[in-house]
């Protein structure tokens, strides 16, 4: 796999980079008060708006920035790596980020399982070693679906009305 | 001189013509009834010839001029407009535009058989005496066909041309396109065939027949044209498949073995000259769409092409704000370098709003094709039907106007078909034998609702019922518990609605199940009332995701949110020290008490505290926070009859906002209804006043509290309750506007006032409106207005736009005012009243309104 790394709370995170749209560096983001704990804020991509998730706040750790402080995205901007819009023009969405890394090669052999400790396995494709540093590999489909299938959601039926159009 | 160049203003002149001429025709007894009607569509024949023959369009000059005969024979009591005529006459409409549409290549239309059809009316022959026989229409031009049609001929097969209204839910030719085709083969092959001018080819036969199967199942009515071979003579062929004669030509062999060159042309052209592979029968004219009113150089583009140029507009607003501000610091020391900006800056805001203008369309591009459509099925359906159509100027997204052009049209046909009684059963109930179809289009709270009624038999609930416990739908018990709303629900329910002509209940469902898929599919719903005998309705109700709102944008905890206009009641100021308007603790939440109304107030960081399932903050430390300010504003939202007050650190202005589908990551919030960018670059989310309403649990005043809140009971004289706003213009006198004459206040730039005959008009936020002064429609003086900062109250029910043009607003008040009418007098001010001391002035809207309109009649002419 060809794989595109980046850093989000002091953490190596690497995905398949034929996903990745761009990443964007110090873009504008509008935080969404009343949504969940995982999701930054939106953004405005060329006229398309996309929804800026927080990694640790998807494992389920609070958010990236340390806690009692307010996030960053209040003055102003981020960074993210922004993916394509495969799942539709509402279900775009970027990922919140320190700093994007390099391209790189991750041979399949040497992808391990996930660790069944963590949660993380719902969103984590595995793990790999690749020039002694360790990488986390998201899923991001599996991100997507999270938001999806409700999972994340209050109410599973707004989602299935308001998502076809 | 280039002709051409005047070419474009002879098309659009013809197209007024031939449209006036259309709208004649297709109200035959309007026509009949009023001799000046046909003067004028005589007229307009006459001068549509004239001017074609300036320019040598040969054809256009033949079609009129016989068309002028045999308006001259009617208009002299010499010839009835009947129901042949009046097609006629819309036969040559079709063709006129066809021409219209080819003015420079108009060689590929043909003419003949129109001039002809007409030539017997202007010859003064009665119409019923003759009906029209138009040239078998054929179609030829695949090179399969042909061979198999050559084939076919040299052994002395004949060939037929079958052309008819296939139309299974009235029975038309078969209620099983099966079995039509089972007759068809048992005595012949079919060679080609058109379904509503789509092409089914196959080399093989076997095959052909297949597809031709597979179309047919999937419609209900087709315009279908048939290419058949068979050994039979032309009575024994129609005997055989049991189609009309009429509907039947027999092909001369001499075509299909003549000139191969020349056969594609003759097919391209139709009896009525139109280029349509279709004959001009009874049903193919059923439900086709009628031409575009301005097909003339218009191009279908893809909405995802538009989408993207609208995305990417926006992204050049940003670029260009991001400039303005890299730039600002030089502006002086580059010389030139601020009037290039300025048009930047106008160029780039005019392409943005352009882009966004061209998804929408008025409805009438759905609803304009319907009074022929209605004229043709009425026919069809041997009924009288006369259709009334409202709000066609409503403006929907394209998006959603290409999706409801079928479940309109399926619900009009419903309304003609199962809905409207046949005229002797309307007889026996005393109604007028014309039946009557609405359609009705209006914008309510954020939502386009679209009407369709009739004033037919009405579903009957009884039947309705019986069935849907037969098809095991519901229980009996499940039955008597159901509100009426919940039972004509059941129409939608798949098993009622494919059923055929279901006893007694009007027949009504054909498809009414896919109609609602549709509806709800755009995030719609679909509500139906009716009335035994009455009549029924369907209701529409659509949101307008993906289309253009006017919304204000406001600030909360430094963080922007749209709001929609239409889901605003007002935008209240709280003084610290003001007795009637204050927040008050009510149990756990606050309240804003406003004139004796007592409104929930809610923050958003309740609002997401609620939606995040957290802990709400303290209202005590909320009330404490508030009372430090000097002014709290909030905005009174409405949605249904539930208001609520939301506090907002500011409102910034009022955009034209294009709006998104909602994030899926941010569906679970409620709050939120969709998202947009704004033109600054931000994207924003768009708060849903409802969806706040059910989450904070919100309910719906009691009936408002007794005690008045400004006014003192008045003990004399006529007296009115009116809520105004209290304005200045350019001297000291007070004027007073009623809220409900109001559209928006704008604030504006004396600037941008631009001055164009007579008149002044102002662009704000891409809408014209014209500016008018108040002082010229009351007894004051008009002064100079020193400042460039005034305000713009935009009159509702004025199109187009009008706006007073203000030099202050002062308040907005809610009193019995006592209207004195003898102090001052002009035609246009209600009156004078006096509050607070002073006297105010009570504009009369309605009367300025009609005085404006007068005006610009007169500028016209």
């Amino acid at each position: 796999m060809r794989g595109f790394s980046f850093y989000a709370g002091g953490e190596c995170f690497a995905v398949d980079v034929t996903l990745v749209e761009k990443v964007a560096r110090n873009i504008p983001v509008t935080p969404v008060p009343a949504a969940p704990e995982t999701v930054t804020g939106i953004a405005n991509l060329k006229g398309r708006v996309i929804t800026i998730l927080d990694l640790a706040a998807l494992f389920g750790r609070g958010g990236l920035n340390p806690a009692g402080e307010e996030p960053c995205i209040a003055a102003g901007t981020i960074n993210a790596v922004i993916f394509k819009p495969f799942s539709g023009a509402d279900g775009q969405m970027g990922l919140l980020i320190d700093a994007p890394g390099d391209l790189i090669d991750i041979e399949d052999e040497v992808i391990l399982p996930p660790p069944a400790a963590e949660g993380e396995m719902l969103i984590l494709s595995g793990m790999a070693e690749v020039r002694e540093r360790l990488y986390r590999i998201l899923n991001i489909h599996a991100i997507i679906n999270r938001f999806k299938n409700g999972g994340d959601a209050a109410d599973s039926s707004r989602t299935a009305s308001g998502s076809d159009i | 001189m280039n002709a051409d160049l005047f070419l474009d203003d002879f098309e659009a002149e013809a197209r007024t013509h031939i449209e006036r001429i259309e709208t004649a025709f297709l109200d035959v007894d309007a026509l009949t009834a009023d001799p000046k009607l046909m003067d004028g569509v005589f007229r307009t024949a006459h001068s549509l010839k004239g001017t074609a023959s300036f320019f040598s369009l040969d054809k256009i000059v033949a079609v009129s001029h016989e068309l002028e005969s045999v308006f001259s024979q009617i208009k002299d009591g010499r010839l009835a407009v009947t129901e042949e005529i009046a097609d006629a006459a819309l036969q040559s409409v079709d063709c006129l535009k066809e021409l219209v549409d080819n003015l420079r290549s108009d060689d590929r239309v043909d003419t003949g058989t129109l001039l002809r059809t007409l030539r017997r009316y202007s010859g003064g022959v009665k119409a019923a005496e003759k009906t029209a026989e138009p040239e078998p229409p054929f179609v030829m031009s695949d090179p399969d066909t042909e061979k198999a049609l050559r084939k076919a001929a040299r052994f002395g097969h004949k060939i037929y041309s079958v052309s008819i209204g296939y139309n299974r839910s009235l029975g038309i030719y078969y209620k099983h396109p099966e079995s039509m085709i089972d007759n068809i083969l048992s005595i012949g092959t079919v060679a080609e065939a058109v379904v509503d001018g789509t092409p089914v080819r196959d080399g093989d036969p076997a095959a052909l027949t297949a597809k031709l199967l597979r179309e047919l199942t999937a419609r209900d009515t087709a315009a279908l044209e048939l290419l058949v071979t068979s050994v039979l003579e032309p009575d024994l062929f129609s005997i055989a498949v049991e189609i009309d004669k009429k509907y039947i030509r027999l092909i001369p062999k001499e075509r299909i073995l003549g000139d191969s060159k020349k056969t594609p042309k003759q097919a391209e052209t139709g009896p009525d000259g139109a280029r349509k592979t279709v004959g001009d029968t009874e049903a193919e004219k059923l439900y086709k769409p009628a031409p575009a009113r301005d097909s003339g150089f218009s191009i279908r583009l893809d909405i995802s092409a538009i989408n993207g140029l609208m995305d990417l507009a926006n992204e050049m607003i940003l670029v260009r704000n991001q400039m303005l501000s890299a730039v600002s610091g030089y502006r002086k020391s580059i010389a030139g370098l601020t009037p290039v900006l300025h048009d930047m800056n106008r160029l780039t805001s005019e392409i943005q709003e352009k882009v966004m203008l061209t998804r929408m369309q008025p409805i009438s591009v759905i609803f304009g094709k319907f009074p022929r459509i209605i004229r043709d099925t009425a026919k069809a359906l041997n009924k009288e039907i006369r259709i009334e159509i409202y709000g066609d100027d409503v403006t929907l997204d394209k998006y959603l106007l290409d999706a409801l052009t079928d479940p309109i049209t399926q619900l009009v046909k419903n309304a003609a078909d199962h809905g409207l009684e046949p005229a002797a059963r309307r007889a026996e109930l005393g109604k007028p034998p014309k039946g009557k179809i609405t359609l009705y289009a209006h914008m309510r709270e954020g939502s386009a609702i679209i009407e369709v009624s009739d004033d037919g038999a009405g579903i009957d609930l009884e039947a309705l019922k019986r069935k849907s416990a037969e098809r095991g739908i519901a229980s009996e018990e499940q039955l008597a518990g159901m509100s009426r709303a919940e039972l004509f629900g059941l129409i939608f329910e798949p098993g009622i609605s494919t059923a055929q002509r279901v006893t007694n209940l009007s027949g009504r469902g054909v498809g009414m199940d896919i109609v609602k898929t549709n509806i709800e599919k755009l995030g719609g719903s679909i509500e139906i009332d009716s009335e035994t005998d009455k009549g029924t309705t369907v209701r529409l109700k659509l949101p307008l995701t993906l289309s253009v709102i006017r919304t204000l944008i406001v600030t909360v905890d430094g963080i922007s949110y749209a709001v929609p206009e239409s889901n605003i009641e007002r935008i209240v100021r709280i003084w610290r020290a003001s007795p009637s308007k204050r927040l008050e603790r009510i149990n756990k939440s606050l309240a804003l008490s406003l004139g004796g109304r007592i409104i929930p107030v809610v923050t958003m960081e309740e609002i997401a505290a609620r939606a995040r399932g957290g802990e709400p903050p303290d209202p005590e430390a909320l009330l404490e926070r508030t009372r430090k300010q000097e002014v709290v504003k909030c905005l009174v939202l409405r949605a249904g009859d539930k208001s609520f007050a939301l506090l907002i650190d500011d409102a910034i202005e009022t955009e034209q906002t294009l709006v998104k589908p909602l994030p899926v990551y941010l569906q679970s919030c409620l709050c939120y209804s969709s998202v947009t960018v704004l033109g600054n670059g931000s994207a924003i989310t768009i708060l849903d006043a409802e969806g706040i309403i059910r989450l904070m649990g919100i309910e719906a005043p009691e009936q408002p509290a007794a005690e008045t809140a400004g006014g003192k009971p008045d003990e004399e004289g006529p007296e009115d309750r009116r809520q105004v706003i209290l304005f200045n213009c350019s001297g000291s006198e007070y004027f007073a506007l009623e809220t409900n004459e109001i559209a928006r206040i704008e604030a504006i730039s004396a600037a941008d006032i631009q001055e164009i005959g007579t008149a002044r008009y102002i662009n704000i936020a891409g809408e014209t409106v014209q500016v008018i002064r108040p002082e010229n429609y009351a007894p004051v003086k008009k002064r100079q207005y020193s400042g460039d900062k005034l305000y713009l109250l935009t009159l509702k029910k004025s199109a187009p736009m009008t706006g007073l043009l203000v030099g202050r607003v002062i308040d907005k008040i809610e009193n019995a005012f006592r209207l004195d009418t003898d102090q001052l007098s002009s035609a246009y001010i209600h009156g004078t009243s006096v509050f607070n001391e002073k006297i105010l002035i009570f504009l009369d809207a309605e009367a300025i309104n009609a005085d404006i309109e007068t005006k610009r009649q007169k500028r016209k002419l």
